[in-house]
C-alpha cells in the first residue's frame, strides 16, 4: 500500500506536532498538562517512526513511554496533587534569567551551526536495514534477530540493570516501612 | 517447516555462542553472579550482614584472580562489544581492590549506625560489575549500560541511611546529577552514532581517520557531549557542584567508594575512547583546549574551594576534584607515558583516599555528620597512633616526598612536560603546593593546638575493629612501600598499551 | 488517491459498526441482567427492546454537556475521545475473516497492547480533570489496575507468540487450524493456563466485574466518569461495551482458532482469488459466534460475582497471576523444546485436553439440568418476555 503522495504531508504534520508539543511541555506551568503534552510528543514521534517503516519502534515507543512511563508520571503528579499554584512560583532573578537566555541562545546557535555547516546527509553512513528488507522479512523479525545476536550483551546487561533497580527500590522502601513498624511497636510498648 | 526453523535457530545459536567468548567476561560475570548470591543470602535475617561481608570479599578476590586468566593479548568478544586486554585487567584489579577495602571499612561503621542492610554488599558488587563493564567495553552501548548499573547501585548506596536526611539528600542529589550526566552522554552517543553509523570504538575510529574528525560536526558535537557527561562523573569543574553535598551526606564507606572507583572508571573509559582519535590529523584543537581547560579549572577551583572549608568531608570532596584535575592533565597530554602515569596515580589515589576515609570512619564513630577541622584539635595527645596514621595519609595526599602521592604526581607532571605542555605542568605543580596548605591545617590542628574541652566529640571513645585496622595498615604499607619503590609498578604500567 | 478514499470509507464503516455493536451490546447486557435477576429489563423500544440503544443515544445527545466550573476543561473534554479511540484502535489488526480486516499489521498483538495505553491515559485524564475526589480516586485506581494487569496479559500473550512464532494475528489464526484439537487452548497445559490468565487480565483491563473497582457504584458514585454527562458520558459507555467485543475477539483469535472454521484451510488460501466468498462469510459468522460466546460469559460473570477489594485485586495480580504467568511462559519454552509438534506426546496431549475440555462443558450442562430438576424450579424457556 503505497501512499507516497501523502507521506511528506504526514511527515511535516507529525514533525510540527512533535516540536510544538515538546515546546509546550516546557512552557506550560501545570504539570499534568505538560505530562499530557509529553504523551502527545511520544505519539507523534511514533507516527514519524511509522513513516520510516519501523513499526516496531513506533509500537515500542507507544507501549513503553506513553503506556507505562507516562502513566506512572501522571500517577505521581496526581498522588502529590500538584496543581499549577502548588509549584514554586517565585519570580526568577533577572540576572539569572538573562544569563540563562544568553546561554541557551548560544547553545542554539551552536547546534544550528552544526546542522547547517554539516550538510553531510549524503555522505552519512547508511544502515543495512532498508525498507525492502523490512518488507521481505518483517520489522519485528529483523529487530529481534539483531537484538538476540549482535546486541545480545547489552540486552542481557539491561536485565542486570533492572534487577539492580528493583533491589535498590526494595532496600530503600523496606527501610522506610521498617521504621514505621518500629514506631508502631514502640507505641504498643508504651501502652 | 518447523524443522527448518529449528535448524536456522540452532545454527544462529551456534554462531552467537562462538562469537561470545564468555571467558573474557569471567570477572564481570562472577561479580554480578556474586551480587545475586548475596541477595539470596540476605534472606537469612540475623547473620546475613556478616556473611555477606565475608562473601563479598571472597567474590571480589576470585574475580581479580580470574582477570589473570584472560591474558595480556587484546581479545574481543560478543561481536566486538567487549575488548579485554591488560589495560582493562588493571582496571579490574583496581576495582576489586577498592571493593574489598570498602567492604573492610563498611562493616563496623554500618553496624554502628544501624544501617546494616545485607543487600548493601550486593549493591556494592553490582556497582563493581558495572565499573568493570565500563572499562572493558569497546562499544558505547555497553559503556552506557555499565554506567547505569553503577549509578543505580550508587544512589541507593548513598541514600541507604533512610533515617538520615543528609544521606537521603545525597542519594537524591547523586541521582539527579547522574540522570543529567546520562542525558548528556546519551545525547553524545546518539550524535556519534548518527555521524559514524556505529557505536563500536573501532568503527568510530575508522570513520574519524577516513573523514577527518574536525570536518564532521556531528561527530565533534557527539564526542564533546560524551566528554561533558563523563566530566560529571569525574566531577571536573564546572560539573562539580554535586560533589561536596553527596560526599558529606553519604555514609562514609560509600563516600570512600564514590570518590575513587567511579571516577577512575570514567577516566578509564575516556582513555580508551579518546585513544581512537589519537592518530587523527589534524587533532581537533577545540577538543584539546576543552580538556586542558577542564584540567586547569578543576585544579584551581577545587583548591580554592578547599582552602576555606571547615568541614573535613567537604574539604576532601574539593581535594578529590583537584586530584582528578591532576589526572586530567595526564589525559590532556595524550601520550603512552601519560597513560601509565595516570594508572599509577589511580593506584596511589585508591590507597590514599580509602585509607583516609577508613581513618575518619574509625575516629568519627557515629558523629561524622559535622566533622569539622576543629574537632581534631589536640588529637595527637589523646590518640597518638591514630593521629600519626592520619598524618601520613594527609602528607601523601599533599604529595610530600617519600610517600606514594609524591611519586604519583611526579610521574604525571613529568609525562605532561614530556609532551610539551609546560604551562599545564607549572599550573599543576603550583596547585599541588597550594593544596599542602589545607592538608597541613588538619595536621596542625592535631599536633599543635590544645584539645577543646567540650566539643561534643569524644576522641577518647575511639573503638575500631580488625577489618578497619586491616584496611588502614595495608593502605599505609602500600603508601610507604610504593612510595619508596615506585619503579617496579610504573614499569609494569608502562608495558600496557592501548 | 482513490485508495486513500477507500481506506477512509472503510475506516468509517468500521467505526460505525463498532459503535453499533457496542450500543447493541448494552441492550443485550441489560436483558441478560434482567433475566438473571428475575426481572424483565428494557423491552419497550422496538421488538423486545432491540432498539433501546438508539433511544438512549438520542436522549444522551439532547442532554446538556455539563463541564464543572473547576474542571480542567481541555483535558476534561478530550478524555472520553481518548478512551474511545483506544478501544477502537485495538480492533484495527484483528481479523474477522481472511480479508475482513483493516490492516494486516506485523506488530499485531504488540500493537493491541500498546493501544490499550490510550484508554489508561484517557481514564486518568478524565478522572483528574473532573476535579472531584471520587473521579480522581476512580481514575487512579483504574490506572494502577490497568498497568498491573498488563503484565500478566503480556506474559500470557508471550505463550501464544512463542507457539505461533509470529505476532501477526492472521498468521496466528493460520497456525492454529479449525478443529478444536488445533486450537491453542487445548494444545498443551501451559497454553491453557495462559488462556485463563489472559482472560482474567483482559477482564481487569476492561474494568469489568469482578475487577470494576474504578467505577464501584457503592464507593465512588461512578468513578472516573462521575462528572460526565450527555454525549461525553456516552463515549465512555461505548468504549466500555466496545471493549467487550475486543476482549472476545482477542481471546477467540489467540486461543480459539479465530475465524478459521473449515478443516482444510491452510495458508495457501490466503492467496487472493483462491478463496470463495461464501467461506469468507461463513468464517465471519463463525468468528462472531465465538466472540458472542465470550461476551456472554463476561456478562454472565458480571451479574454473578461480587466485586474485589483494591488490595485483593493487587494481590491477585502480583502474587498469583504474574508468577503463574512466568511459570507458563517458561514452561511453554521447555514444552516446545522437548515435545516437538506432531510427535506422539503432542498428539496425545491435544486430544486428551480437548476431550477433557469438552467433557467439562458437558458435565456443566448436566449439573445445571440436574439442579433444575432437583429444585423443581419453573423454567421460562422463552427468553423473550
Amino acid at each position: 500500500m503505497e501512499l507516497t503522495f501523502i507521506k511528506p504531508f504526514m511527515f511535516y504534520f507529525f514533525a510540527s506536532l512533535t516540536t510544538g508539543s515538546a515546546l509546550m511541555v516546557v512552557i506550560i506551568r501545570n504539570p499534568l498538562y505538560s505530562a499530557a503534552m509529553l504523551v502527545l510528543t511520544f505519539f507523534s514521534l511514533a507516527g514519524i517512526y511509522v513513516l520510516l517503516n519501523s513499526e516496531i519502534i513506533a509500537v515500542l515507543q507507544v507501549f513503553v513511554y506513553a503506556g507505562a512511563i507516562m502513566v506512572l508520571v501522571t500517577f505521581v503528579i496526581m498522588l502529590l496533587n500538584l496543581r499549577s499554584g502548588a509549584l514554586i512560583n517565585k519570580p526568577t532573578h533577572i540576572i539569572r534569567s538573562v544569563v540563562a537566555v544568553i546561554f541557551s541562545f548560544l547553545l542554539f546557535i551552536c547546534l544550528i551551526s552544526i546542522f547547517v555547516s554539516g550538510n553531510q546527509v549524503e555522505n552519512a553512513p547508511k544502515g543495512v536495514i532498508t525498507a525492502a528488507a523490512i518488507e521481505s522479512e518483517g520489522s519485528f523479525q529483523l529487530f529481534s534477530r539483531a537484538l538476540f545476536s549482535e546486541y545480545l550483551l547489552p540486552f542481557e546487561l539491561v536485565s542486570l540493570l533492572l534487577t539492580v533497580a528493583v533491589i535498590g527500590v526494595v532496600v530503600l522502601i523496606r527501610g522506610i516501612s521498617g521504621a514505621e513498624e518500629n514506631k508502631q511497636a514502640k507505641k504498643g510498648q508504651g501502652r | 517447516m518447523t524443522e527448518i526453523m529449528t535448524d536456522t535457530i540452532s545454527t544462529n545459536l551456534q554462531t552467537i555462542i562462538s562469537t561470545m567468548r564468555l571467558g573474557l567476561l569471567a570477572p564481570h560475570l562472577i561479580v554480578s553472579m556474586g551480587g545475586i548470591l548475596l541477595m539470596l543470602v540476605s534472606l537469612l535475617k540475623k547473620a546475613a550482614f556478616k556473611i555477606n561481608a565475608f562473601l563479598a570479599i571472597v567474590v571480589l578476590g576470585i574475580a581479580s584472580v580470574c582477570a589473570l586468566n584472560t591474558g595480556s593479548d587484546p581479545q574481543t568478544g560478543f561481536n566486538g562489544m567487549i575488548k579485554s586486554d591488560m589495560f582493562s585487567n588493571v582496571f579490574i584489579w583496581i576495582y576489586c581492590a577498592t571493593g574489598i577495602f570498602t567492604v573492610l571499612i563498611s562493616h563496623k561503621y554500618m553496624e554502628r549506625r544501624k544501617i546494616n542492610v545485607p543487600e548493601y554488599y550486593s549493591l556494592l558488587l553490582f556497582a563493581v560489575s558495572g565499573l568493570m563493564f565500563m572499562t572493558s567495553a569497546s562499544d558505547l552501548m555497553i559503556l552506557f549500560v555499565g554506567l547505569e548499573i553503577l549509578s543505580v547501585s550508587l544512589f541507593v548506596m548513598a541514600g541507604i541511611d533512610i533515617h538520615d536526611l543528609r544521606s537521603t539528600e545525597a542519594g537524591l542529589k547523586y541521582f539527579l546529577m547522574s540522570v543529567f550526566a546520562s542525558a548528556f552522554l546519551l545525547f553524545g552517543i546518539a550524535f556519534v552514532y548518527g555521524a559514524t553509523g556505529s557505536t563500536e570504538y573501532s568503527a568510530i575510529k575508522d570513520f574519524a581517520l577516513s573523514n577527518s574528525f574536525g570536518r564532521s560536526p556531528y561527530l565533534y558535537a557527539g564526542v564533546l557531549l560524551v566528554l561533558g557527561g563523563m566530566a560529571f562523573k569525574i566531577s571536573a569543574v564546572p560539573f562539580h557542584m554535586w560533589t561536596p553535598d553527596v560526599y558529606q551526606g553519604a555514609p562514609l564507606p560509600v563516600t570512600a567508594f564514590l570518590s575513587t572507583a567511579p571516577k577512575i572508571a570514567s577516566f578509564g573509559f575516556l582513555f580508551k575512547f579518546m585513544a581512537q582519535f589519537q592518530n587523527v590529523q589534524p587533532y581537533p584543537d577545540l577538543l584539546e583546549d576543552i580538556v586542558i581547560s577542564l584540567a586547569v579549572l578543576s585544579m584551581i577551583v577545587g583548591n580554592l574551594l578547599a582552602l576555606n572549608q571547615e568541614d573535613l568531608k567537604r574539604m576532601l570532596a574539593y581535594s578529590s576534584i583537584t586530584h582528578m584535575g591532576y589526572v586530567m592533565t595526564a589525559f590532556a597530554s595524550r601520550s603512552d607515558t601519560a597513560i601509565s602515569a595516570a594508572l599509577f596515580y589511580f593506584a596511589a589515589y585508591i590507597f590514599m583516599n580509602i585509607g583516609i576515609f577508613a581513618v575518619i570512619a574509625v575516629i568519627s564513630e557515629n558523629n561524622d555528620k559535622n566533622l569539622t577541622l576543629e574537632n581534631f584539635r589536640g588529637m595527637a595527645q589523646k590518640k597518638p597512633a591514630m593521629a600519626f596514621l592520619f598524618m601520613i595519609f594527609l602528607f601523601s595526599l599533599a604529595g610530600i616526598p617519600p610517600l606514594i602521592g609524591f611519586a604519583a604526581k611526579f610521574f604525571v607532571f613529568s609525562a605532561v612536560i614530556q609532551s610539551g605542555l609546560y604551562g599545564l605542568a607549572v599550573i599543576g605543580i603550583l596547585n599541588s603546593a597550594v593544596s599542602a596548605y589545607y592538608y597541613l591545617r588538619v595536621v596542625i590542628n592535631m599536633y599543635l593546638k590544645a584539645p577543646e574541652q567540650d566539643s561534643g566529640f569524644d576522641l577518647n571513645a575511639i573503638k575500631y575493629g580488625m577489618a578497619e585496622m586491616l584496611a588502614i595498615t595495608s593502605c599505609i604499607a602500600a603508601i610507604i612501600i610504593l612510595g619508596l619503590q615506585p619503579t617496579s609498578l610504573i614499569h609494569f604500567f608502562e608495558k600496557i598499551a592501548l | 488517491m482513490t485508495q486513500f478514499i477507500y481506506m477512509f470509507i472503510f475506516a468509517v464503516i468500521y467505526l460505525l459498526s463498532i459503535a453499533v455493536a457496542a450500543g447493541f451490546l448494552t441492550v443485550v447486557e441489560r436483558r441478560i441482567a434482567g433475566r438473571m435477576q428475575s426481572r424483565i429489563g428494557p423491552n419497550r423500544v422496538g421488538p423486545q427492546g432491540i432498539v433501546q440503544w438508539i433511544a438512549d443515544a438520542v436522549k444522551a445527545l439532547q442532554k446538556e454537556d455539563i463541564i464543572p466550573t473547576d474542571a480542567h476543561s481541555f483535558l476534561f473534554k478530550i478524555a472520553p475521545y481518548l478512551v474511545f479511540m483506544g478501544v477502537f484502535l485495538t480492533l484495527v489488526p484483528i481479523p474477522f475473516g481472511a480479508y475482513t480486516l483493516m490492516e494486516n499489521l506485523d506488530t499485531g498483538i504488540f500493537y493491541v497492547l500498546a493501544m490499550a495505553s490510550f484508554v489508561v491515559i484517557g481514564v486518568m485524564m478524565g478522572g483528574w480533570a473532573s476535579n472531584n475526589k471520587w473521579s480522581l480516586l476512580g481514575g487512579m485506581r483504574s490506572a494502577a489496575q490497568m498497568i498491573s494487569y498488563e503484565v500478566p496479559a503480556a506474559l500470557a500473550v508471550f505463550v501464544v507468540v512463542v507457539m505461533a512464532g509470529t505476532l501477526n494475528f492472521q498468521k496466528i489464526v493460520f497456525s492454529q487450524g479449525a478443529s478444536p484439537v488445533d486450537w491453542y487452548v487445548f494444545r498443551n497445559p501451559f497454553a491453557f493456563i495462559a488462556f485463563n490468565i489472559f482472560f482474567i487480565a483482559a477482564l481487569a483491563e476492561g474494568n469489568r466485574v469482578p475487577f470494576d473497582i474504578p467505577e464501584a457504584e457503592s464507593e465512588l458514585v461512578s468513578g472516573y466518569n462521575t462528572e460526565y454527562s450527555g454525549m461525553r458520558f456516552l463515549f465512555f459507555f461505548l468504549a466500555e461495551w466496545g471493549n467487550l467485543v475486543v476482549i472476545g475477539a482477542l481471546v477467540s483469535t489467540l486461543f480459539f482458532g479465530g475465524w478459521n472454521f473449515w478443516f482444510e484451510y491452510t495458508l495457501e488460501f490466503s492467496v487472493p482469488g483462491r478463496y470463495p466468498i461464501r467461506f469468507e462469510v461463513l468464517g465471519f459468522l463463525w468468528f462472531l459466534f465465538k466472540v458472542s460466546i465470550f461476551v456472554f460469559i463476561i456478562i454472565w460473570i458480571r451479574w454473578t460475582l461480587p466485586r474485589l477489594r483494591i488490595d485483593q485485586l493487587m494481590d491477585i495480580c502480583w502474587k498469583y497471576m504474574v508468577p503463574i504467568g512466568l511459570f507458563a511462559s517458561i514452561g511453554i519454552l521447555l514444552w516446545m523444546y522437548f515435545v516437538p509438534e506432531k510427535s506422539l506426546a503432542d498428539t496425545i496431549m491435544r486430544y486428551s485436553m480437548t476431550s477433557f475440555g469438552g467433557l467439562t462443558i458437558l458435565y456443566f450442562f448436566y449439573r445445571v439440568f440436574q439442579n433444575l430438576r432437583v429444585t423443581k424450579a419453573k423454567i421460562y424457556a422463552n427468553p423473550f418476555v
